[in-house]
Order: C-alpha cells, then structure tokens, then sequence
C-alpha cells in the first residue's frame, strides 16, 4: 500500500530531458524539408532566448533559395560566420558548377569554407549543436542540416595554477575550456595511444566530459569502473567536477579525498603516464584523476623538479607536518592534563608557570584557540586577497598577543597553534589537508578524556578506517598496507628517476616497465674512450 | 548506569536489525537475538550484583587437576 | 562470507602479535615461578614444542586449503565429533578474546591511569576491534602489515635501552634444580606459542595457501626468538625473584631504563607497545571465533554477530574474575593446559583421523 503511493509519488516527480522538441512524436523530431516549418519550430524551442541569432538570407545561385543560419551568439567565431559562412554563401555559391545539381551537396562541397562539418536531420540534435557552438545551415527544400564548427568566443587564457604552486616547473594551468585543457595534454603527449573519450553529463546542463588515459598502460578495470560509474550518474546538472566527483567516488564517509584533483598539466601528464584514468569537466580548471592513494597527496610536483636529495628530505620533513597537523595540540592537552611526569623537569617548570593564571583546562584553551585559526583562516581565504592578508595578521598577531597578555591563553598554546596551522599548510594536497584539520578536533577530544591513551586509541581508530578505504579498487594506504615494497621507491623519499624503472605496481601493472635500466650517469668509459653514458636512449 | 547500558545495547540493536529484516535473515536473527539477549543478561545480572555461573571456575574444574597431576609427575 | 584475501606475509604479522601481545608482557611471571633462573631455557623449550606443532598444524590446514578447520572437522570425524570439535575450538577462542579484553584494562588501570575505571579500557578495545572485524581479514591484515613493524621495532629498541643494566651472573645456575622445572616452566610458553592454531582458521584466505608454511615457521620463530631474549633480559636486569613477583616485568624492566638524562620515563611506549599488541591480538582472536562460530552455525554471513558479540564478551570479561591476581593464578596453572586441549589437540586429532581415513580435499 505505502509501496505504491510511494511509487506514485516518485513517478510523478521524475524529471523531463530539459530539451522538449518532438512533443512525444517520432516523426516530429525530424528535420522537415521546408524551411519556414524548421523555423517556425525553432522559434518556438529558442523563445525569449535572446542570444540565439536567426539569420535568413538566400544563397547566391542563379534562382535564389532562401536560407537560414542558427548559432548562439558569444559562443562562435563571429570572423568565421562572416568570413567563411555567409560570405561564400551569398557570393561566391553563384560559380554553379553544372555538374552538382543539389544544392545541399554544392553548398557543402564548393561554398562552405569550414574545416569540420557535420550533417544530420535529427532536430534533437540541431538544436544541442546549436547550444554548444555551432552554426546551423539550414536550406529550403533541404531535409538535412548543415552543423558548422565556429566555436570560439571569450574565455580566459591559460594562466598559472593558483592553489599548486611550485617554484620550479612549467608554468601553465588547466582553463575553464574543455577542448583547451584536451590540448595542453596532447601537447606532452604526442601519442595515439592517449586516448580521449567524450560524453555528455547532466539532463539540463548537458555539460561535456571528457575520459582521458593511455592505452596499454591503464587498468582495464579501472577504466571499465570509471565508465560504469559514470554512466551511473544521472543528474541534472553539474557545474563543477568536485560534485561529479562524489558522485563517482567509492564512498562518501569520510574525510578523505578519494579522488584527486588537479590543475596543472604537466602533473596531469604524469599521472597518466603511471596508469591513472582522468576525468575533465567542461567549465572548470580542476581535473578529476583516480585512482588515488593517501601517499600521494603528500607529494607534490615540485619534488620531481628538484633533486632528489632536497625533495625526499622535504618528503620526509612533510611527515612529520602531517604528524604536527595532526596531532600536535592533542598531545600537548594529553601530557599537561594526564602525563606531566613525561615532561623533562625544567620544561615542566616552564609550561607550568606560562599556564599559571590561564582560567581554563588545556582543553578548552587549545579548543578555542584552534576554532579562533580556523575562522581567520577562513576569512583570509573568503575575503578580496589585500584584506584577506590584512586579516591574517590582525587574528595572528593582535589576538595572539592579547590574548596572552590578558591572561587567558597561555603563550605555550599559542605557539601550538600557530605551529599546527603552519604545518598543516605544507601538505600539498588541499581537501586532504582539510580532512586533517578536521580530524585534529575529535582527536583532541579524546586526548582531554584519556590522555596518551585516547589519541592512541583514536589513531587505531583512523588506521581501521585507512585501510578500509578504496579508491576505485585500489587499496587507498598501499604501498603502506597492502606492502608493496618496489613502489616505496616513490614514497617517504623520492628515488633518482633513473632508479624509478617501474610504474606503481597497482595501478600501471599492465606495462610495468617505463624505462631503461642503468640510466644513472657514469664515468665516461676509459677503454672506449667516449664520453656518453651506455645506457642514454 | 543501567540506563547507559540500555542506551548502548538498543544502540546496536538499531545499528544491525534493519539489515538483517530487510535481507530476510532468520536465521541470522536468530542467532543476533540469542547472543545479544545473553549479554543483557549478563551485564544487568553484573550491575545488580546477582549470582552468575562463571564459566571460567568449570574450566578451572576441569583443567586445575591436569595441572596439579603435571606438577606432581615432573617434580 | 568472508571474500578478502590476504598475502601469506600478513598471516604472519598477524600471527607474530597474536602470539606477543599479551605473552611478552606478563609469561615471564609464571614460567619464572616454575623455573626460576631457567626460565629462559623454559622459553626456548616452548618455542621448539610450538615450532613442532606448527608442522602439525601446517600439514593439516593443507590437507584442506580451501576449508577452515571449523568446515573439514565435520567431514573428517563425523557431525556430531565433528561439530563439538568445533565448538570447544570455538568457545576458546572467543572466552580469550574476552580474557583480552579485561586483560587489556587491567594493565592500564595498574600502570598508567589509575584513576580511570576498567569499563572504559574495554569498551575502547572491544570497539576498536569490532571495527576492525566487522571490515573483514583484508583490513586486519593491513592493520597489522602497519602496526606490527613498528611494534616489533620499539619491542627492539626497548630491550636495547636495557642491555647495558644486565648483570648475566643473575641467570646462573643454569638446571641447577634438573630438568623438571624447566619442563614445567615450558608449558605456558609453549601454549602461547600454539596461537599459532589461528592459522586452521585464516589458511583458506592465504593467497597462496603454500606460502603459509614459510609464513608460520617465520612468525613462530620470530616470536620465540623474541620471548627467549626478552626473558633472558629480565631476569638478568631484575633478578628471577622479582620477575616472579611482579605483575608486569617487561613493563618495570622498561622503567628501569635511564637513558642521558632525559630519557627518564618511557612509560609512553610501553603504553604504545601493550595497546598495539593487545589490540591485534584481541582482533586476531575475535575474527577466528565469530568467523567459525558463524561457519558452525551455517549462517550467511559473520557481521551481524560483531556488535552483540563484543557486548558479551566485555560483560563476560568482567564478571569472570574478581581482580588481577585471580586472572593471573589462572592464567598461569589451568589456562595454558586449556589452550593447549584445543590448539594442540584438535590439530593432532584431526590430522590422525584425515592420515587413517586418507582425506584431503588436494587434488
């Protein structure tokens, strides 16, 4: 009984195509062979749609026939509709070569200046054409349409990446514009085995979507998952890729990113190279790449430009920032409340009497004092970047200082917190170091009830929930746990590339192999006397 | 203290009952039923001080004379 | 039921820290009691019984690398043998888990918070490896592919804090009362060593059910090696009077530790060292009781009895003793002859029944 209420309910708030313009008839969605029907249908799909230009004219033959161009204006090339559309069209079509006796074919053949055209007479498909750049031909007494390629129009030009900085490394970031961001890949790979697969997402936004990997490097399994996942998907619209994303990612409890993201090109590259899939939403500059696992979020794409030595000692320095992150203020609340024997004697000494006189619990002061970061640190990010800046410094500096002097914080606490938040931006992945500063609080929770005991329990805790983990059947703690020892190579340190003969072993274990062996520069050989290395490619 | 282990035990009852009706497990709930109805018992018998029997005094039962026999054998 | 699979190394962490856990902290005591400054000839006795029934338990598991122990003891000696094999294999290892569980507690009110009740420790534990069980053997086998280095490394790291306190004149005589006492001493260790039985139970999640013969060895030798230094250790920093007495050794030989000064209190890692070790050691134990009691049962699958279980197994744990003293006289005299009824007999038993009748589900 409820069941079919229920089931009436749900039916009748399904939710149309977006794009109604068969009325339900087969035959209507055909294109009709006389333009002023094509028109007047039209016209009624695109009403108090301003910016969806009409233009009829008549094509310059020797007996005129009327014609029509369909494209949404800001979307095209207007240089191109003038140049090569309309121009050829009304004077230079007139050259009749005797031979081509259908107007259509002549049009497409002798006057059409464009490089690609596509021809249909689905009006379903016109009309999704039309919306995502192209100009639509039509021609009286013609069943089929002509669809121009003319996209252009403004967008922004390929900028530095702003959230991943490095010092060293190419400069350019992913736009906004999907076809652009297809080509700054293609650019470093110039193979066809890179792979570009499009489909269309969202019933109303039909936002387009792009898949991109290598074949013969990939997991079929994975690919095969992304695109099983993704056909899932049936949503209305999607306006950035973090929302495509938890949709497709394996689960959404927890803090953990499951996915990675991405805006620049050459990491991208990279990553495909090691056998991930990645997914490009138009619209946005931040790419989706799976699989992903925690170890990776801890890398960033400067330690591949810089020695080896520097970049896996400030690996190594990023570990002990997570640890910092994580758990710095909730050992602090657990060895003053619970373990102050722990503590060598003078530094006990000294944390006792800064904390003289403070009226609250460690608890409570570390508490307040890590919400009091949080909120600047928000409102940093949240405002105009000049006073954004200005409220960093008045939070840190003011505050802190006179929440000192005014006796309610001890300076031992502000020294935590300031070192807490200025560790937990050295991790380069963004949504994970979120995840982290999330996860300090109920740490420190358990830090004030049970001591050493409670953070100790509450890292068991967050252990169990790691490791069970997947992002797209890759174990998200591995090479960790599941142990894979060769991909500890790429790691806590970074090896010399020349070391780094294989792909991570989960993820590119279909090509295994990225390069030669022996790489490594050697003394030029004394017998032979030459001067290259035997190994160089 | 009753309270709170009234609290945690339909706490679980909450978390695990609906997956096992919905998926049909009888059996299953059966077994779910008779532990969980066992633990109630014990720990409510615990905090009302009532007289438990121990399994630990029948294995020591059994097993202290294996011991003391092994002793007396070795000494 | 249960579709994760693990790798033989694993098998073997797991194994390693089921058998320490709790069995390098306080076995000391008891087998000092028996055999005084033997003890640790007492251990290493122990380790090789363990090491010989690991070969038994090895051969049986497989006879049947597809089956659990709990599936092929009713093919081999019949329903009814069958199932009360099953049962009695069972019932130990769940009434451990709850030992464990109480165990746990009892040292961290003792040593580290006193003021905290009991409850609370086992509540803490019996959540922590209720999650970690309810996520199946992949998840405690990467549990324990992190943790169990680190905990075998600071085990390390504390025994080398206090080499330089050893005074070896401590462990002479050597069988200065016979050869008696060190058998007697032997059995606990030796029972500890037989968790290595847990194996009947994981071999048909092994990737490669061959592997886990290296694994096995390895973790029991492993272990072994571990127990005999450790003991070794104490006795010669604490004297075997004093071990036999304490509660704890490994935990007072650790606070004896003073390293330049500062180093003055490593209370904290031992803290670190117990609750690792118990935690896997309770998952370990919890996982192969539910998972063959749910097998016994014939029932679809093991999850739904993680929560009711665990709540039976921390009112159990305390209702079954009345203080430390009570857990450790037992632990000491019937417990080791109980685990060893089960660990050792069933294996041995089975394996008779499957050469005489010549089972195996080998092809």
């Amino acid at each position: 009984m409820f069941n079919r209420i229920f089931r009436k309910v749900r039916d009748s708030i399904k939710y149309g195509t977006g794009i109604n313009v068969s009325g339900g008839d087969e035959h209507q969605s055909q294109v009709d062979s006389r333009l002023d029907n094509n028109l007047q249908r039209l016209k009624g799909i695109f009403e108090g749609c301003a910016d969806v230009v009409f233009r009829e004219f008549s094509l310059g033959t020797e007996e005129p026939v009327r014609a029509a161009l369909l494209f949404v204006e800001g979307l095209v090339e207007m240089v191109a509709i003038n140049e090569n559309i309309m121009k050829p069209l009304m004077y230079e079509a007139g050259h009749r070569n005797p031979a081509i006796t259908n107007i259509f074919k002549l049009v497409k053949e002798k006057a059409l200046t464009i490089g690609k055209v596509n021809e249909t007479t689905n009006m379903e498909e016109v009309v999704e054409f039309i919306l995502s750049g192209y100009a639509a031909i039509f021609i009286d007494g013609s069943q089929q349409v002509m669809l121009a390629h003319v996209r252009g129009g403004e967008h922004r030009a390929v900028e530095e990446p702003s959230s991943e900085v490095v010092v060293r490394g190419p400069r350019e970031a992913f736009t906004e514009t999907l076809h652009t961001n297809i080509s700054l890949v293609r650019r470093r790979l110039k193979n066809p085995d890179l792979k570009v697969e499009m489909r269309k997402v969202g019933r109303r936004t039909k936002t387009d979507l792009a898949i991109l990997y290598i074949k013969g490097i990939v997991n079929e399994k994975i690919i095969r998952e992304v695109k099983e996942r993704l056909n899932r998907v049936d949503v209305d619209g999607t306006v950035a890729s973090r929302s495509l994303g938890e949709i497709i990612q394996d689960t959404s409890w927890t803090p953990f990113p499951l996915i990675t993201y991405t805006e620049r090109p050459d990491k991208l590259t990279a990553q495909l190279l090691e056998g991930r899939v990645a997914i490009m939403v138009d619209g946005t500059p931040i790419i989706l790449t799976v699989p992903v696992l925690f170890m990776e979020q801890l890398q960033s794409s400067e330690d591949y430009y810089e020695g080896f030595f520097p970049a896996s000692a400030i690996r190594l320095l990023r570990f002990m920032a997570i640890n910092i992150a994580l758990l710095l203020p909730s050992l602090y609340v657990a060895v003053t409340t619970f373990h102050q024997e722990m503590l060598p004697t003078p530094l006990l000494i000294s944390l006792a009497g800064a904390r003289e006189g403070v009226p609250f619990p460690a608890f409570v002061e570390a508490l307040v004092m890590e919400i009091t970061f949080e909120i600047l640190r928000e409102a940093g990010i949240r405002l105009p970047r000049p006073a954004g800046q200005a409220v960093s410094i008045v939070g840190a500096l003011v505050i802190g200082d006179a929440a000192v002097s005014a006796g309610i914080v001890s300076p031992a606490m502000v020294i935590i917190v300031s070192l807490t938040g200025i560790a937990s931006f050295t991790i380069p992945g963004y949504s994970f170091a979120l995840a982290l500063r999330l996860l300090r609080f109920p740490i420190m929770f358990l830090a004030a009830t049970l001591g050493l005991f409670g953070i100790m329990m509450g890292l068991i805790f967050l252990l169990i929930h790691l490791v069970s983990l997947r992002s797209f059947g890759m174990p998200y703690m591995s090479p960790i746990a599941p142990a894979t020892y060769g991909d500890w190579k790429d790691t806590f340190v970074r090896f010399p590339w020349w070391a780094m003969v294989t792909r991570p072993r989960l993820i590119g274990q279909k090509d295994p192999v990225r390069q030669a062996r022996g790489l490594q520069p050697k003394p030029p050989d004394k017998d032979k006397g030459g001067s290259g290395n035997p190994g160089s490619r | 203290m009753i309270l709170l282990v009234l609290v945690v035990f339909f706490l679980v009852l909450w978390l695990e009952l609906p997956k096992l009706i919905r998926q049909r497990w009888w059996w299953e709930l059966a077994v779910f039923a008779v532990i969980w109805a066992l633990a109630l018992v014990v720990s409510v018998a615990q905090i009302y001080d009532l007289p438990l029997p121990n399994p630990t005094h029948g294995l020591e039962y059994i097993f202290k004379p294996v011991s003391h026999w092994f002793e007396e054998v070795l000494s | 039921m249960e579709k994760g699979k693990i790798t033989a190394r694993q098998a073997m962490l797991l194994i390693i820290v089921a058998i320490l856990g709790d069995g390098i902290f306080f076995l000391p005591t008891f087998v000092a009691a028996q055999a005084k400054t033997d003890a640790w000839l007492s251990f290493l006795l122990g380790s090789i019984l363990g090491l010989l029934l690991t070969g038994i338990i090895i051969k049986l598991g497989l006879r049947f690398p597809d089956k659990t122990v709990i599936q092929y003891s009713e093919e081999l000696a019949g329903t009814v043998v069958g199932k009360l094999l099953g049962i009695w294999y069972i019932a130990f290892f769940l009434v451990t888990t709850s030992y464990l569980t109480r165990e746990f507690g009892e040292f961290l009110t003792t040593v580290v918070m006193p003021e905290t009740p009991i409850l609370i420790f086992m509540i803490f534990l019996s959540i922590a490896y209720s999650y970690a069980v309810y996520g199946g053997i992949e998840v405690m086998g990467r549990v324990a592919e992190f943790l169990t280095p680190i905990y075998i490394f600071l085990l390390i790291v504390m025994m080398g804090l206090s080499v330089k306190d050893m005074n070896l004149q401590e462990l002479t005589p050597v069988m200065g009362n016979g050869i008696g006492p060190v058998i007697k001493g032997s059995i606990p260790p030796f029972a500890w060593t037989a968790n290595v039985s847990a194996m009947l139970m994981l071999i048909p999640f092994i990737n490669q059910p061959e592997q886990s013969k290296k694994a096995s060895y390895m973790a029991v030798g492993v272990v072994g090696l571990l127990f005999v230094v450790n003991t070794m250790q104490a006795i010669a920093v604490l004297g075997a009077q004093e071990v036999a007495r304490l509660e704890f050794p490994f935990f007072h030989l650790a606070a004896t530790v003073r390293v330049a000064n500062f180093l003055e209190r490593i209370d904290a890692l031992i803290m670190i060292v117990w609750v690792t070790g118990d935690f896997i050691r309770a998952c370990v134990f919890y996982y192969v009781g539910l998972l063959g009691l749910s097998q016994w049962l014939k029932l679809k699958d093991y999850k739904p009895l993680v929560l009711p279980m665990s709540l039976l197994l921390v009112s159990l744990g305390i209702v079954q003793f009345d203080s430390i003293m009570e857990i450790h006289t037992w632990g000491g005299q019937g417990y080791p002859f109980y685990a060893l009824s089960v660990e050792a007999g069933i294996p041995i038993l089975l394996l008779i029944i499957a050469w005489v009748r010549g089972k195996s589900s080998r092809v």
